[in-house]
């Protein structure tokens, strides 16, 4: 059997009274790209900080490539890259030096590590801003040095830590691209955000956290066909009487109906033609309506069926 | 790694401008402002005073104008020792008091129908207090004389020679210089500007420290995560910070010394070895804060400038005799206070030269750097953080 190249077991973490990882267990495969998905305060960072032992923990075992972390396991920690929360670059230092400056931490030899450099630098897009200080670079570009600065060792095992924060959309898809391509190089990723759509898009794996626990896992397809919503339809009307309503729940797949305002809100379970039923029942009845939208479950969804509240909450 | 982490580390403190600024350029603005408030003081104080010319009014024969004939005998210029007054010729007490009140002499003794001698002068200043001097000492040992002669039960019980030997006019008064080293008390300022300025180098490692544990920024968390040893990231930090400081030393010796023109009468060496210790003092104090002050960087900053500032103010920065003072009450805190032992160092190699006292308070030093580092190694040794 193919040893995980991260493995949590049953990890437990308080701060003081206050329970941030709650008996959280975690296997990740090589070449996965896995999302760690849960809204702000939900453990996701402290998980990484425990994973790559900064911080103490109260239970639990963590495992990288099947041999224990501790803080004294420099020849793990020589195959981690880190892509922190918060952008930790030099100010003093120009972007090609940070680069340098913190590949150096990892990688001895000069010749091999100005290749790496270099590559780091244009996988990111910082070619033309080798010689600007951190100070001179807008958002974005800070982002995009901070993972230069995390990945240019060329590590096996690279975290990103909620890279995208108060990034604009050019730069979110110019970074979401780069971790693509590391993938694509044999990289395993771990992904944290609180945005349900840049996990859905880039990870092969899901985990939702809630209150330190692991709620629900699996690929985003698993995760939405777990929930009985599979499609929302929202018809405007001004006049619904609960004789409509009524012949709307008897068409098949449907299962709830809801009258919010002017809106009908139309919940199915299944199906793939329920917008058509639903607008043949309309006419034939002669109702007046005015837009009518089809959504298809999200992430949010699901997040909000397990837990009862929504994940941007 | 070393090298690589040394490089970086230099090159960090040298770019980051508040840090310069104040480990440098702030020393230099307040050397030069010492130098607009007391730089003529110490000028002056360097120069050895020419005898303040006085007149003699008395009895040929009495033992006073002996003794005053004697000191204030006209000698070369220069001669050693010279006297601190010499008696111009003054035939009267009313051609005295004319030469006084044109100038021509400072002062006239005066001793007249057995009486004890005394002082007229037409003002105050150092030069009358120079004569004054002279006076008090010679009533004092003749106070002393008369005692011991009434002791003895008379003159004839007396060894004459020993009384000769109290009035020798080498005993009384003589101008002194330590090793032709002039002391001014204002350089006690620069002796405490030097001490501070090296004990700037804590902000330098406190800066530094943060870069490398992982609960006081993000790029010591980052640090953190890497292979590399936070000890050798702690040691290049502080040899970067020493290295930076000591060249911030020796500049700020040099603007004293070359454009300001203030002498601290020891050889360049000897100020940067005590300057040198003094930062890495400094630098191992700023690791000792950083490792206490759990991530706390305002904390870290103001306990940092408190500690250089009160540390300085008790050497005699703001308060020349405050080392002084210090050493008649606590004399305790001039030994464990690194900027009163820098101070202390200069002050003594530079009255006194190179002797026991510099080397004493460089081991001191030496002692404090151990203590400091010991307690930071403890400190920093911990492997990971119950939060950050």
């Amino acid at each position: 059997m193919e040893t995980p190249v991260v493995k949590i077991d049953n990890l437990v973490k308080r701060y003081n009274d206050k329970l941030a990882v709650d008996h959280f267990s975690l296997s990740i495969r090589e070449g996965e790209i896995l999302g760690l998905l849960g809204p702000n305060g939900s453990g996701k960072t402290t998980t990484i900080n425990c994973l790559l032992s900064i911080l103490k923990y109260d239970k639990g075992t963590i495992e990288i490539f099947g041999q224990k972390m501790a803080p004294d396991r420099t020849d793990l920690k020589q195959e981690i890259g880190v892509v922190m929360q918060n952008v930790a670059v030099v100010d003093a230092l120009t972007v090609y030096e940070n680069v340098d400056f913190f590949c150096g931490l990892y990688i001895r030899d000069k010749a091999r590590r100005k290749d790496l450099v270099r590559q780091a630098i244009e996988m990111t897009g910082l070619t033309e801003y080798v010689k600007y200080r951190p100070s001179k670079l807008s958002g974005g570009l800070l982002r995009r040095l901070n993972i230069a600065c995390g990945i240019a060792h060329k590590p096996k095992l690279i975290i990103f830590d909620e890279p995208t924060v108060a990034v604009d959309p050019q730069s979110r898809n110019a970074i979401l691209d780069g971790i693509r391509k590391l993938n694509e190089e044999g990289a395993t990723i771990i992904y944290t955000s609180h945005y349900m759509e840049e996990v859905e898009d880039l990870c092969s794996r899901i985990v939702i956290m809630d209150k330190g626990r692991n709620v629900a896992s699996g690929t985003a397809a698993e995760l939405k066909a777990s929930l009985r919503n599979r499609e929302t339809i929202t018809v405007e009307m001004r006049d619904s009487t609960e004789q409509l309503i009524d012949g709307i729940r008897q068409i098949n797949h449907v299962y709830d109906v809801k009258k919010s305002g002017e809106k009908l809100i139309i919940r199915c379970d299944g199906g793939s033609r329920n917008l058509i039923h639903i607008l043949n029942y309309l006419m034939e009845n002669k109702v007046d309506f005015g837009r009518v939208n089809s959504t298809l479950p999200t992430l949010n969804d699901v997040f909000l069926e397990i837990t009862g509240k929504e994940l941007k909450d | 790694m070393f090298w690589h982490m040394l490089h970086y580390r230099i090159k960090q403190i040298v770019r980051t401008k508040w840090l310069i600024g104040w480990t440098l350029l702030f020393p230099l603005i307040l050397a030069t402002a010492f130098n607009a408030g007391f730089g003529n003081l110490i000028r002056q104080d360097y120069q050895k005073r020419d005898p303040v010319p006085a007149a003699l009014i008395t009895e040929d024969d009495s033992i006073f104008a002996s003794v005053a004939r004697s000191y204030g005998q006209k000698k070369e210029k220069g001669s050693d020792p010279e006297p601190l007054f010499e008696l111009v010729e003054a035939d009267s007490l009313d051609q005295a008091r004319q030469m006084l009140k044109d100038g021509t002499i400072k002062g006239i003794y005066i001793e007249e129908n057995g009486q004890d001698p005394r002082l007229e002068v037409s003002e105050n200043g150092m030069d009358q207090t120079v004569l004054s001097e002279f006076l008090r000492t010679y009533l004092n040992n003749t106070k002393i004389i008369n005692d011991i002669i009434k002791e003895a039960g008379g003159p004839q019980n007396v060894d004459f020679d020993k009384i000769q030997s109290i009035l020798s006019k080498d005993d009384v008064l003589q101008q002194v210089t330590f090793k032709d080293r002039p002391v001014s008390s204002n350089m006690e300022y620069y002796y405490s500007l030097l001490a501070m300025a090296s004990l700037f180098a804590s902000w330098i490692s406190s800066f530094l420290m943060s870069d490398i544990i992982a609960n006081q920024s993000p790029r010591g968390l980052r640090f953190e995560c890497s292979p590399a040893g936070k000890m050798q990231a702690v040691l290049t930090s502080a040899l970067a910070g020493t290295a930076v400081q000591f060249l911030s030393n020796l500049l700020l010796v040099l603007y004293i010394e070359k454009i300001l023109g203030l002498s601290f009468h020891v050889p360049m060496g000897y100020i940067l070895l005590v300057t040198t210790l003094g930062a890495a003092v400094g630098i191992t104090s700023g690791i000792a804060i950083s490792a206490l002050t759990n991530g706390d960087q305002k904390l870290c900053t103001a306990i940092g400038l408190a500690f250089t500032m009160v540390c300085s103010f008790l050497s005699g920065l703001m308060v020349s005799s405050m080392r002084q003072i210090v050493e008649t009450h606590i004399p305790f805190l001039n030994r464990i206070n690194p900027s009163a032992v820098m101070a202390d160092a200069l002050y003594s190699a530079g009255t006194y030269g190179i002797g026991r006292r510099y080397w004493s308070n460089v081991l001191i030093l030496v002692i404090m750097l151990a203590v400091l580092t010991v307690f930071s190694g403890i400190k920093l040794a911990r492997s990971n953080y119950d939060s950050i």
